[in-house]
């Protein structure tokens, strides 16, 4: 295998405890797992943040080590403050400015995350950067970044969002084109979404199935002490595995069961919804309740992998109506269970489930209905599905070959890193910490750099002292400026390139000098950086070019 | 009683489902100014119109406007709120008119009108942004609606087979009617149609969409012209709607672009003298709720071919030629043989005048108010645990 790798930093930051990240937290510990059973001469290093720096716990190995990079200190001071802020005022305004606040309010976010931490990866000396949650959080040039794209359901169906949540996610998808050398999409559907939506060139991202089709297995074959809770029959029920989320469609779902039970079934059927209690699930017991279906539609609740494996193994059919899935794992996980499944056809499930399930239009419910009829009843059909639906799960039934599919996407990766001019350590408003980092790209020609801050005349300490350094070297002789110097810089950089690095201290922490609740480490405010090339051409680096 | 009334679709520019509760409004002020009104301008977050008037557009004796929400967030914040009931002062009636449907209220009786399901049927007639939010509405209101209003038959049937569940004694139909009062007036002539002569043009109004049918249309019409009927322009009124973008082109390969006249959106006065001047209206829609364009040009004695399926029979009586909308052969014939025959189509004409008549606003605000009588006097379907 390839030496160059040695260490790979992977942000596990947006890893939450228990089952809230749903399906992607299962994936992304399995393919870590196999990473490093694969690699072991590569050291991974999972980044991390408080909330689940000990839940992780479980991938400790000789290589592969967790990094706290999002403490307590940030937990509970500036970030959650900002963002229960955010929640109390943002339903107040109208779409437009709360996709624009909530746009800014990432870049605080994900600054904020950063902290001052802007030389992490070069301090780790990590030879690439994985960001399986798509966020390309900590991110620095020069680094190969390789992020992973689920799906793009917030730009599909951004009526099951809030409109924040669809900006916040605009912009981990745009930061993530961006920034990343390569991408990784769960399906060829997300990756035709991702080319459409983020007009990337198609060779910058790769479809790379989820293959882990036994992940879940049943418990002891005996123990169906989980049937027996909920009076239910081997055989005797039909199963929707999913959370209680609005593309889930469980409405429809309701009412084609309120048909079929209608029209009369040879079988006395149930239907089970399992999925996380909250306000969804009351709404849908209470809507089953009125509709008559009490005693025929059960909401057994979070269930362990175990019991869940078990209900899957024991039911007549599953059945998946899901408006919009990435991949849709549980399909799959069926299928190697040897159970007939009718799912939409829709999104990725086609794609996935293939000729091995009844295929339907989510959105016409006499279509629903008839697939859960024939998955009841036809057992010539049921027969077919079983055996075709057990090879389509063998073909994604393979984890090491999906670690190895990432393994070959990161080697491309950093045979590809770009170059390019980049600029990190600066704040959205402009403040900068104690350092800012320069990536300048190679040019025909000379280039000069132009850098010019502004200094409050309220800082604690009034004389800054700024120094530039290239790769680590420094530079010239430094230069003190204060709020009546003005701290503009023209530095003339050769063709090949290169890292620049600008220092400034003293820092300082405003909420520490009396100046507010900002817990940010500062020290002057970038007011402009940008590279001129010898043509006079001009390449803005701050402020941004906004995008639309 | 106090009646409180979604009015959310009534603002400027309104459709068909803005214009039932407009003229419901309207007429039972007439018939019933007893009654407290409270005229909600925002209801919900499903439909939600910025541009609201500012003031009570239904003046009247005890008629309250209000809470006039500034955005679709408060409006939804307000509409989903457990003290959505109390603020209004505890309505004896809440009557919603816009698809979305309210879930909480323990008091009021809901009343709910239910136009369509067409989106059940084939989604890709509606965008799928306005169908999760109308099936989301109608399912809602399957829970929680203590009556429904349907606007036809065919679509209280179609609403009791996809929720089996609810009871049939508590949907009723209200029929919409025409737009227009003045079943004398004559209209003005749309430039569009300056070189076609009076009396001598078929006719087909609606927004060109796939649920009207006019692909189909149009090769009904090649056929007529090529089994040698009259050379009658066919005429389309109507808006492009969406999925349509090649419909010029369909025409031109069926070669008869030339004889097509398309005149866009047509204003209502434009729209009475296409009715009041064509040789016929011909509406081979797929799917209705009601079937506002057939009534219409009945008004203004259009003899009318028109589709045999979803509520047009309720609409037309015996009083049109009806036939299955994807039979391209039969509605070629059809046309052939009412263009030989001037006599089959004045009679058409007249008898299309006659039952236009039977619908009025006045009975249906009266059915409307008998209705919520009836609600107030029986007890609310469903008891929140």
């Amino acid at each position: 295998m390839n030496n160059q790798l040695r260490t790979i930093a992977v942000d596990l930051t947006p890893v939450l405890p228990g089952g809230e990240n749903g399906g992607a937290k299962i994936f992304v510990l399995e393919l870590l797992r196999r990473l490093a059973e694969m690699s072991p001469q590569t050291q991974f290093v999972l980044l991390t943040q408080v909330a689940s720096h000990e839940e992780l716990a479980t991938l400790d190995r000789p290589n592969m080590r967790r990094q706290m990079v999002v403490g307590q200190v940030l937990a509970n001071s500036l970030r959650p403050r900002l963002l229960g802020l955010a929640s109390r005022v943002l339903p107040h305004l109208p779409g437009r400015l709360r996709r624009v606040v909530s746009r800014l309010g990432y870049k605080v976010n994900a600054m904020l995350k950063r902290g001052s931490s802007s030389a992490l990866l070069r301090d780790m000396a990590a030879d690439l950067l994985f960001c399986p949650f798509t966020a390309p959080t900590y991110f620095e040039p020069g680094v190969p970044t390789v992020c992973t794209i689920y799906d793009l359901q917030y730009n599909t169906y951004p009526e099951f969002f809030a409109a924040e949540d669809v900006a916040n996610r605009e912009r981990t998808f745009i930061e993530a084109c961006r920034r990343a050398t390569v991408l990784a999409a769960i399906s060829d559907y997300s990756r035709d979404s991702a080319i459409a939506h983020g007009n990337l060139a198609s060779s910058r991202i790769h479809t790379i199935y989820l293959r882990m089709a036994q992940r879940i297995a049943p418990g002891v074959e005996n123990d169906k002490a989980i049937l027996r809770r909920h009076n239910l029959t081997p055989q005797g029920y039909l199963i929707y595995p999913a959370n209680f989320w609005r593309h889930k469609n469980h409405e429809m779902l309701l009412t084609a069961f309120g048909m079929v039970r209608h029209q009369g079934l040879s079988v006395d059927i149930k239907l089970v919804c399992t999925g996380a209690p909250g306000a969804r699930q009351d709404w849908l017991i209470s809507a089953a309740h009125t509709m008559n279906l009490g005693d025929h539609v059960l909401f057994p609740g979070y269930l362990s992998d175990a019991d869940l494996a078990t209900l899957i193994a024991n039911c007549k059919g599953v059945v998946f109506p899901s408006l919009y899935e990435g991949f849709g794992l549980p399909v799959i996980e069926a299928m190697a269970a040897g159970v007939p499944v009718a799912c939409s056809n829709t999104t990725s499930l086609p794609e996935v489930a293939a000729d091995a399930a009844i295929l339907f239009d989510p959105r016409v419910p006499t279509q629903v209905a008839q697939a859960m009829i024939a998955l009841v009843e036809n057992e010539a059909l049921r027969a077919r599905l079983i055996q075709a639906g057990q090879r389509r799960a063998a073909e994604f039934s393979d984890s090491e070959c999906m670690a190895r599919e990432y393994w070959e996407l990161f080697q491309h990766a950093l045979a590809n890193v770009k170059h390019e001019n980049l600029l990190t350590g600066a704040y959205a408003d402009g403040w900068v910490g104690h350092c800012l980092h320069i990536q300048v790209a190679p040019a025909a020609n000379k280039q000069t750099l132009a850098i010019e801050f502004s200094v409050p005349e309220w800082l604690p300490e009034r004389r800054l002292t700024m120094q530039v350094s290239l790769h680590g070297n420094r530079l010239g002789d430094s230069f003190v400026f204060d709020h009546t110097t003005n701290a503009a810089l023209s530095l003339p950089i050769e063709p090949a390139g290169g890292g620049y690095e600008v220092t400034i201290t003293p820092t300082f922490v405003p909420a520490y000098t009396g100046h507010g609740n900002d817990h940010r480490e500062l020290s002057a405010i970038l007011q402009k950086c940008g590279i001129v090339h010898a043509d006079g051409k001009y390449d803005a680096l701050f402020p941004e070019k906004v995008n639309a | 009683m106090n009646i409180g009334f979604d009015i959310s679709q009534t603002g400027s520019g309104k459709a068909g489902c803005g214009y039932f509760a407009h003229a419901l409004i309207q007429r039972m002020l007439e018939l019933a100014p007893e009654h407290r009104y409270s005229l909600f301008p925002s209801f919900g977050d499903f439909y939600f119109d910025a541009l609201m008037p500012i003031g009570n557009p239904y003046p009247g004796r005890d008629v309250h406007y209000g809470p006039r929400h500034l955005t679709r967030e408060a409006a939804r914040v307000f509409w989903t709120g457990n003290n959505a009931e109390v603020s209004l002062g505890l309505p004896d009636i809440i009557h919603a008119n816009n698809f979305w449907c309210p879930t909480q209220l323990t008091s009021s009786r809901l009343i709910y009108t239910f136009y369509d399901m067409g989106f059940v049927v084939d989604p890709s007639w509606t965008t799928e942004t306005n169908r999760v939010g109308c099936f989301d509405g109608v399912f809602r209101s399957a829970i929680a609606a203590d009556w429904v209003v349907a606007i036809s038959e065919a679509s209280r049937t179609h609403y009791l087979s996809v929720f089996p569940h609810f009871p049939e004694n508590r949907i009723r139909v209200i029929y919409p009617c025409s737009r227009f009062a003045d079943s004398s007036a004559e209209g003005r002539r749309p430039k569009a149609l300056d070189a076609v002569s009076v009396g001598s043009y078929w006719l087909s109004v609606g927004t060109i969409e796939p649920r009207k049918n006019q692909r189909r249309l149009a090769e009904v019409y090649a056929r007529y012209l090529a089994l040698g009927g009259v050379p009658m322009p066919l005429v389309l009124a109507g808006g492009e709607g969406w999925l349509m973008e090649d419909f010029q082109k369909h025409l031109a390969e069926l070669g008869i672009e030339a004889q097509v006249v398309m005149t866009g959106y047509v204003s209502d006065e434009e729209l009475i003298w296409l009715y009041r001047n064509c040789y016929a209206n011909l509406y081979p829609s797929l799917f209705e709720g009601f079937g506002l364009p057939v009534l219409e040009g009945m008004q203004f004695g259009a003899p009318t071919l028109t589709s045999n399926s979803t509520s047009i029979p309720e609409v037309t009586g015996n009083a049109a030629i009806l036939l299955a909308p994807e039979d391209i052969e039969s509605w070629a014939q059809a046309m052939l043989r009412l263009a030989m025959n001037r006599n089959e189509r004045d009679q058409l004409g007249m008898a299309a005048q006659k039952q236009a008549a039977l619908f009025n606003w006045k009975s249906s605000a009266a059915a409307l108010l008998q209705l919520y009588d009836e609600a107030l006097a029986s007890p609310k379907r469903r008891v929140e645990a």
